[in-house]
């Protein structure tokens, strides 16, 4: 027989006892710390309060709303549709279930968006995907959706628009009756979720 | 015989040069949950206030704004450190110097969530003693320039809910229920889709 098999198959035994031996990695899709950095450098993790009452008066299915507060406050009020996954029980192998989510994209929030973020982290370092945060927390949606302050008169259109969609999301979630505010004249009472621009028929070939 | 010379060498090769990367994590998922969940590692303003004002070199305030920023105004003997080099060299050599020094790093934004992020990465990679200013360097300026009041707590901590949502929201009533209400009970329409795109005319 052949010595240098026996070696090269000896060799590659001890490689292979040696990878078995290897530490298992407790989360196999963790990020590293350099990448985690990137990604906290673009903001991209954070949804507006517009974005997410948008979203949730579309009923769009693919968002889930996570509220890490505490039970006590989650049951006094919450984003309708929330589920309550308080910060400290972030880990329990029932709530990973539900956040480490391949179909839904899970939307973090809190009063502010510290304990929020926190959450979002280390779901992000765990390699867990479509992880968001509401900017601003539940304090910035009461400011923002519930009681959206009256845009000044020499503010450019858009703004107005913005405070349309917020007054008719605020009466959607409960708040305020649309329309009644003196700036506002008849016409543009309607929140109208813009219908999908029509694509050009194709012409067929030749 | 040359073969299995070269595989061997090569397979040498391979182990010595592979460099370990030099930012890991010390502390697993759940050791880091457990850490930033603990309320320790904040610093009242007014703490923070003392240190600078007694030259405590026990801390070490790192700034995590923009360099812009910094220039515009910083806390005295801050350092800036940029969020988006936390972890280049020098940087990262400043850090570890301070921890050598045994000295206490104080993280601090413009708010707290921008300090927020940077904070739980340096306690994830074993960074033991690092602090992070409650509020932020926006907050801080206010509080000094105001006499210092108990009512200002409430607008440091982020956390805190400023308003009794639950009653804020049952406070307000539906439209339906508003007597007089000038515009129709259908506030939010849903336009159906149009029908999707004209049928794709067809080859020749």
């Amino acid at each position: 027989m052949n010595k240098k098999y026996v070696f090269l198959a000896g060799l590659l035994i001890l490689l292979g006892i040696g990878l078995a031996v290897l530490p298992s990695r407790e989360y196999p899709d963790e990020i590293n710390p350099v990448q985690l950095l990137g990604e906290i450098k673009d903001q991209t993790r954070f949804l507006s309060t517009d974005e997410i009452a948008k979203r949730i008066i579309e009923k769009d299915p693919s968002y889930m709303y996570v509220d890490v507060r505490d039970p006590a406050e989650y049951n006094s009020f919450s984003l309708p549709g929330a589920v309550n996954v308080p910060l400290s029980q972030l880990l329990d192998s029932a709530n990973i279930v539900l956040l480490n989510q391949k179909v839904k994209s899970v939307v973090f929030f809190s009063n502010g968006d510290i304990s929020a973020e926190k959450a979002w982290l280390l779901c992000r370092r765990m390699g867990y995907k479509h992880q968001y945060v509401m900017q601003g927390g539940l304090n910035y949606w009461m400011e923002t959706i519930m009681n959206p302050p009256v845009p000044l008169a020499s503010a450019p259109g858009q703004d107005f628009d913005t405070y349309q969609f917020r007054k008719g999301a605020s009466a959607y979630f409960g708040g305020g009756p649309a329309g009644t505010s003196s700036i506002v004249n008849a016409p543009q009472q309607n929140v109208l979720v813009k219908p999908k621009k029509n694509s050009s028929p194709a012409a067929g070939g030749c | 015989m040359v073969a299995a010379g070269l595989f061997a060498i090569l397979i040498i090769i391979g182990l010595l040069t592979m460099r370990k990367p030099a930012v890991r994590y010390k502390l697993t998922v759940k050791e880091a949950l457990a850490s930033v969940t603990s309320p320790g590692d904040q610093l009242s303003i007014d703490k923070a206030n003392e240190i600078i004002q007694a030259k405590n070199s026990e801390y070490l305030f790192i700034d995590v704004r923009t360099p812009y920023e910094f220039i515009k105004g910083h806390f005295d003997s801050a350092v800036n450190i940029p969020l988006s080099n936390l972890f280049s060299e020098e940087n990262y050599k400043v850090l570890k110097q301070a921890e050598h020094d045994k000295k206490s790093l104080v993280l601090y934004g413009n708010d707290q969530s921008q300090a927020n992020a940077p904070w739980m990465l340096l306690k994830q990679i074993g960074f033991t003693k690092v602090l992070i200013l409650s509020g932020g360097y926006a907050v801080a300026n206010v509080v000094r320039s105001v006499v210092a009041d108990s009512t200002h707590e409430k607008g440091i901590d982020a956390e805190i809910a400023r308003y009794n949502y639950a009653e804020m929201v049952k406070g307000i009533s539906k439209p339906e229920q508003v007597p007089g209400s000038i515009s129709n009970p259908q506030k939010v329409t849903t336009t159906p889709k149009p029908k999707s795109s004209a049928p794709a005319a067809g080859g020749c």
